[in-house]
């Protein structure tokens, strides 16, 4: 069975992530402080941002504006869950939707650029949004911020909680069968050569706008749900380093592999956590995080984990074949 | 009725004229070679039937029908398949999987199909393997089909990118220079494919500097400056002055 393709793989991963689950479900039966329940709520968004950054990612295209449809999201449920009294359980949906026809829209003409130039258009759509809200501030409250926004679950944290891990899963588990579906293969294959993928029928620019879409689906999905457990949102909170921050999220965890996005989230916000007296900091820190990372693993923790891997596996069968593969594949 | 036919086709890139006025034929089920010195502008012709440029003027018809401008994907989905003579192949992929990649056309289930891994879904992808299977099999790459691509050597790789053509099921199967770099085995065994697929129904142009290419053409189109100077069966062209004039400077 083809490695890229391989679906079926995930239920030997099955015991692992249930173990995962379990610990995160129980956590808050065992008293966690309400403190750190709000912190994994907010790495679980996070890790949904930085998931579907990865995602958009698979077909070569490195976006810089993935926060302009967290804000998309989040205002356009706030907005009208507030000032049309719409239940939220409505205005979520509704929101995600906006956001990937809005994805949609604006990736017909960002994916005519490709590779830097890309990156750059889509750098200036997370400005415009932010402008955009500006412009709408008799609604939007600008830079104020919009508050009274309407709760979920009203103000008690655990069924938050609760109600985070389980989208995060399904927001996983969808994204983990695009990627290892013949839709993500077909990414994959674009990411590596457009002109070879559009010789064999691939109609490569549909395909780059479909995934530049989903991804904005998932951002927006994120971004609507966040405003009602917040409440309060403002257009700081997705502003130009949101975008950049997942990316370094990203890059930390690994770019080539599924399990990336949720291990540089997760590690990043949670050393933050600890390091809360450095909080004026972090723009330094992260940028010099990302350099090292850059410099000394590009495949990010899980291609170290990888690496160690295989190097435990040349240890224990010295002498034996050795298969060096793997380390450095795009489609692992 | 030819299969492929173009005529008066030209593009320019600036004031450079890399094609002018090209005009040629091919029959169902022949060999056509594409000879010309470098810089003749033979690849330029590729893309421009293939649809990755847009010529200026002129007409390109594939089997009756006007395929002028198209994008490249459409016109691959009509049945033209190519070979690309540099980076041949998907570098991160396995060699199956670079086949299976191709086999793009192949029955598909849709987008929602696919995303919930239903029967057909399944079936298909399951037909797309046999399919790639069966053709590396056909050139010969089933002993490397879990190497990475990027691994292979130099011969593999030109075999992997005409595999790869093939995965499209392709009418007319275009040719970049395929024995460019083999060696004397491989160029047999390159050229004993061509054959065997023509006798397969599948028409073939091929663009080639080893003139040994010419044993299997029934005609060959030479071209300089990007004009055909002749154009005509093997032992013509290759007794042609112009063309010995093109290829030898005198």
């Amino acid at each position: 069975m083809l490695r890229a393709i391989k679906w079926e793989s995930w239920q030997g991963k099955l015991a692992g992530y249930g173990l995962l689950s379990l610990v995160m479900l129980l956590l808050p039966v065992f008293g966690i402080s309400v403190y750190y329940i709000h912190i994994l709520i907010g790495v679980f968004i996070y890790i949904i941002m930085t998931a579907s950054l990865r995602l958009v990612s698979l077909s070569g295209q490195i976006s810089l504006g993935h926060a302009g449809f967290m804000c998309a999201g989040a205002y356009t449920s706030a907005v009208i869950s507030k000032d049309l009294g719409w239940s939220p359980w409505l205005t979520i949906p509704l929101a995600t939707l906006l956001s990937f026809i809005l994805a949609y829209l604006v990736a017909i003409p960002f994916t005519r650029l490709r590779g830097l130039y890309f990156t750059m258009i889509s750098l200036f759509f997370g400005m415009a949004v932010l402008a955009i809200n500006e412009v709408f501030q008799k609604i939007t409250g600008g830079q104020s911020g919009f508050v009274g926004i309407p709760t979920l679950f009203g103000y008690s944290k655990t069924p938050y909680y609760y109600f985070f891990f389980a989208l995060l899963a399904v927001c996983l588990l969808v994204m983990y069968r695009i990627e290892h579906s013949r839709i993500g293969f077909t990414w994959k294959a674009i990411a590596q050569s457009h002109v070879i993928a559009s010789s064999t029928g691939i109609n490569e620019n549909r395909q780059r706008i479909l995934c530049f879409a989903i991804g904005g689906l998932f951002a927006g999905l994120a971004g609507a749900t966040y405003a009602h457990y917040y409440v309060v949102i403002s257009t700081t909170t997705f502003g130009f380093f949101t975008s950049i921050y997942i990316f370094v999220y990203m890059m930390v965890g690994g770019i080539n592999s599924f399990n990336g996005p949720i291990v540089g989230t997760t590690v990043i916000l949670l050393s933050q956590v600890f390091a809360r007296s450095l909080k004026e900091y972090v723009p330094f820190i992260l940028a010099g995080v990302l350099l090292v990372f850059l410099y000394l693993m590009p495949q990010g923790l899980t291609g170290l984990a990888e690496r160690s891997r295989i190097w435990l596996n040349k240890l224990r069968s010295r002498g034996g074949e050795v298969s060096g593969k793997g380390i450095s594949n795009g489609a692992a | 009725m030819a299969l492929l036919e173009i005529e008066g086709l030209s593009k320019h890139f600036g004031g450079l004229v890399a094609v002018n006025e090209f005009s040629m034929r091919l029959e169902e089920g022949q060999i056509v070679g594409l000879i010309g010195p470098n810089g003749a502008g033979k690849t330029t012709i590729f893309n421009l039937i293939t649809g990755v440029f847009r010529p200026d003027s002129g007409k390109v018809m594939f089997g009756g029908k006007n395929i002028t401008g198209k994008s490249p994907h459409a016109i691959a989905a009509l049945g033209v398949a190519r070979t690309f003579q540099l980076t041949p192949l998907f570098a991160d992929f396995t060699t199956l999987e670079n086949v299976v990649a191709s086999c793009y056309l192949y029955p598909r289930s849709g987008f929602w199909g696919t995303l919930f891994n239903t029967p057909k879904y399944r079936r298909n992808e399951a037909a797309a393997q046999a399919q790639s299977l069966d053709v590396l099999a056909q050139v010969g790459l089933k002993e490397v089909e879990n190497e990475l691509a990027r691994n292979l050597s130099h011969g593999h790789q030109k075999m992997l990118g005409i595999a790869r053509a093939l995965a499209v099921c392709p009418r007319l199967l275009m040719l970049d220079e395929p024995l460019g770099g083999m060696n004397a085995e491989e160029i047999d065994f390159t050229m004993d494919i061509m054959q065997k697929l023509r006798k397969k129904g599948t028409s073939i142009l091929v663009i080639e500097h080893n003139m040994q290419v010419l044993d299997i053409c029934e005609q060959v189109v030479a071209i300089n400056f990007g004009e055909k100077i002749c154009d005509g069966c093997v032992a013509d062209v290759r007794n042609n002055p112009e063309v010995i004039k093109a290829y030898l400077g005198v």
